[in-house]
């Protein structure tokens, strides 16, 4: 409403104002084009009473200036330029210059002073007229001018206080409304809040997308709230403080969750970042300043870890990740990231270390056990079962029957330890004796096992069939004792019938999977995972041989292998024992 | 004041001829100047001159009392186009060609012929000849108090076919003719 009326006063003042220059700068001209016109008819008037030298004419005609009060003076001068007439009568004569200056007008002190040439007919100049005159039209005539312009000034702020507050309702009523609600907003922080519409024009459009406006803010408000209580919700569940980092100013800030990692249950959010170094361990502390400077010119950001002494002497590693976000030289970059506590987890992953080189070591120490026991068992054993066998061959027609009996249950366990020994070595030399992984034709492997088994084949009237046998990585030797034990089981558990062993290999991505079929005598479900356990046996020597260690030791060179085993068994009906290989296989060590 | 003008007027008179090749009395250089402005508030019937571009011509009839004045005093003005030139005449029967015609004090026993002789041209007749106007000039030069003062017949110059300049006739006394 201020601004109608001040634009439309502001514009009538300049209207006004160039009216009245105008007039200030033309006043001059027009007084003495009045003076112009007025002189030329006195000067024609006057022609005969100077051609004829009639003195009271010419002042008769002067006198007819009465009528211009403006005139305050005028004279004819003859054409001798000799002072002639005069006006008023009662000027002295002293009044009038004695001859005539050059014809034209001059702004004289207070007056407009001019000197017009008399002439009759074509060019003969007859004499002079002078005319004086005040300035007193010209000032009423501002003064007019003034007055008009106060008036018309006056007017038009009426006229504007008028149109301004009829024109209020439609206009700024709504933006005044418009401008409640935002201020409304922001002092509540209440987006729901809407300005009301007031109608179809400019006005309610505006209003329209105002009020549009607000529903996207109060809907991202809303979004951004969320996001920011999640992140809280997370940062507190996970212990993960956030931080931000000015190298220029050498300021480093870090929030509610990042304060009690440093042992300060409530300490200054804000610290110079020399303070913040003072709190890594002195041993981390070049690495940390450096790793944190040259973050601007790391391309993956900025990644460390390192241990910080608490005010109560303890010491905690903490990890942090951040990326520059302003600045790109290592005094005045400007970081943000988080950081958190990996105490815990690096006192497992160092306990896990030790405890896996402690079983390593006595695992080795085992092997080397069970291995130097075996091989040195050999030897006594060896000279028991021949010297025992040697008492049998050379004296049995000297001993009677229960000492011959006694003798063969001597030589039966003799072999039989015989046997459990050279499973045992087996045992331990599928880690001592292992090869690196080669490329293996699986096909060749399961020749070789035939021709191994071909008397026990035979004997059995097995039948061994087999699908595609891949090429894979592995230890060709282990491979070989692995196939060669599990068909050896089928051949041996086997169901009265003739025995069908089948061999077969599936692919999937990233192994391969081989499978033995029997049809053999099957075993209990409740033994799947106890028949994979050493000197676990689900059948007396008599039913079957054996020393309970063979699956032990299938299922040591798969896992050696990276795979697994498992066995899949109706009773009576037959087994299938599965196990993988990985196609890019990297034998352990152990 | 008066003797001396007299004075003046006696002796120009008594000049007479000798006169014209000399300056004339002040009285004589405004008369003079006097039959030249006439010219230029006085319009002729287009009838009044022999042809369009024919010189406007002053008359002096009878003695001259302007003497080579006159003529300076018209050498090279030009009145609506026109040249202007002076002619004299001694008697009234030879004068013609006539715009102005100037009646000396010496034909003041001839006025009605020399009258008559400019009506018959429509010249504007003017004398210093005392009732020169009521006796049917148009323009008699009176002295009044040292000042030449006009008189002017309406009648005869309308009946010459003259029309006179109204800023002329205010500067002038208007008579009447005698009933002849």
């Amino acid at each position: 409403m201020l601004s109608f009326m001040l634009i439309s006063g502001v514009v009538v003042l300049l209207t006004c104002g160039a009216f009245v220059t105008n007039e200030l700068l033309t006043y001059k001209d027009r007084a003495f084009q009045g003076l112009t016109t007025l002189g030329d008819i006195i000067a024609t008037n006057s022609t005969a009473a100077l051609a004829f030298d009639n003195e009271g004419d010419a002042t008769e005609v002067l006198s007819a200036l009465k009528a211009r009060p403006q005139i305050v003076a005028a004279a004819l001068y003859d054409r001798s330029g000799k002072l002639f007439a005069s006006y008023p009568t009662s000027a002295p004569a002293t009044f009038f210059k004695t001859s005539p200056d050059s014809d034209g007008f001059r702004d004289e002190n207070s007056l407009l002073v001019g000197y017009l040439p008399v002439v009759q007919g074509d060019n003969t100049r007859l004499g002079t007229l002078y005319l004086a005159s005040n300035k007193q039209a010209i000032f009423d005539r501002l003064n007019r001018y003034a007055w008009l312009a106060t008036a018309v000034m006056l007017v038009s702020l009426i006229v504007a206080y008028l149109l301004s507050a009829l024109l209020q309702g439609h206009i700024s009523r709504p933006v005044l409304a418009m401008a409640e609600t935002a201020r409304a907003i922001s002092e509540r922080g209440d987006y729901s809040v809407r300005a009301k519409k007031e109608g179809q024009d400019e006005v309610g459009l505006l209003t329209d997308a105002f009020n549009h406006m607000l529903e996207e803010i109060e809907v991202q408000s809303r979004a951004i709230h969320d996001s920011h209580e999640r992140l809280h919700l997370a940062l507190k569940a996970s212990g993960v403080g956030t931080w931000n980092l000015d190298l220029g100013a050498n300021r480093v800030s870090f929030d509610e969750y990042a304060i009690p990692l440093f042992g300060h249950p409530t300490g200054s959010h804000d610290a110079a970042f020399n303070q913040f170094l003072e709190m890594v361990h002195s041993d981390d502390r070049p690495r940390v300043e450096e790793e944190i400077r040259s973050a601007p010119a790391a391309a993956g950001g900025y990644e460390s870890s390192f241990r910080v002494l608490w005010p109560d002497g303890s010491m905690h590693d903490l990890s942090a990740r951040g990326k520059v976000v302003a600045g790109a030289d290592r005094e005045h970059a400007q970081m943000t990231g988080v950081i958190w506590d990996v105490t815990e987890r690096k006192r497992a992953e160092e306990r896990l270390v030790r405890l896996l080189a402690e079983l390593e070591r006595s695992n080795k120490e085992l092997e080397l056990f069970a291995y130097v026991a075996s091989h040195d068992l050999q030897e006594p054993l060896r000279m028991v079962s021949s010297y025992t066998q040697l008492l049998e061959r050379r004296y049995s027609e000297k001993l009677d029957d229960d000492a011959r009996e006694f003798i063969g249950y001597a030589v039966d366990g003799a072999t039989r330890m015989q046997r459990l020994i050279n499973d045992l070595l087996d045992f331990s030399r599928v880690s001592t004796r292992a090869r690196p992984p080669e490329r293996t034709d699986v096909a060749e492997i399961l020749g070789n096992v035939r021709a191994n088994l071909s008397v026990a084949i035979e004997e059995a009237g097995a039948l061994i069939t087999n699908d595609f046998m891949p090429v894979v990585m592995a230890d060709a030797g282990q491979l070989g004792q692995l196939l060669q034990n599990l068909i050896g089981n089928a051949l041996k558990f086997r169901n009265g019938g003739r025995p069908h062993v089948h061999v077969r290999a599936v692919e999937a991505p990233h192994h391969w999977e081989f499978s033995v079929r029997d049809n053999g005598i099957g075993i209990e479900k409740q033994y799947f995972d106890r028949i994979f356990v050493i000197f676990q046996r689900l059948h007396t020597k008599g039913d079957y041989p054996g020393t309970g260690i063979g699956l032990a030791l299938c299922k040591r060179i798969v896992e050696r292998h990276g795979g697994k085993i498992w066995v899949e068994s109706t009773p009576n009906e037959g087994s299938t024992f599965s196990f993988t290989l990985p196609k890019l296989a990297s034998i352990g060590t152990r | 004041m008066l003797a001396l003008r007299v004075l003046a007027l006696l002796v120009a008179l008594g000049a007479g001829a000798a006169a014209q090749a000399s300056t004339p009395s002040r009285e004589y250089q405004v008369k003079a100047a006097f039959l030249f402005n006439f010219a230029q508030f006085v319009d002729w019937p287009a009838s009044a001159f022999a042809e369009d571009n024919a010189p406007l011509t002053i008359c002096v009839l009878g003695d001259d009392p302007f003497g080579s004045y006159l003529d300076e005093l018209v050498r090279g003005e030009q009145v609506n186009n026109r040249r202007l030139t002076v002619q004299r005449f001694r008697a009234a029967e030879d004068v013609k060609g006539c715009q102005v015609l100037f009646v000396s004090r010496s034909e003041s026993k001839h006025l009605d012929k020399a009258l008559a002789s400019g009506k018959g041209m429509d010249a504007l007749t003017v004398s210093d000849v005392d009732g020169f106007a009521e006796r049917g000039g148009i323009i008699q030069l009176a002295t009044e108090s040292g000042k030449i003062r006009l008189k002017i017949n309406l009648t005869s110059a309308k009946a010459s076919n003259l029309v006179i300049s109204s800023k002329l006739l205010r500067s002038a006394e208007i008579v009447a003719g005698r009933d002849d």
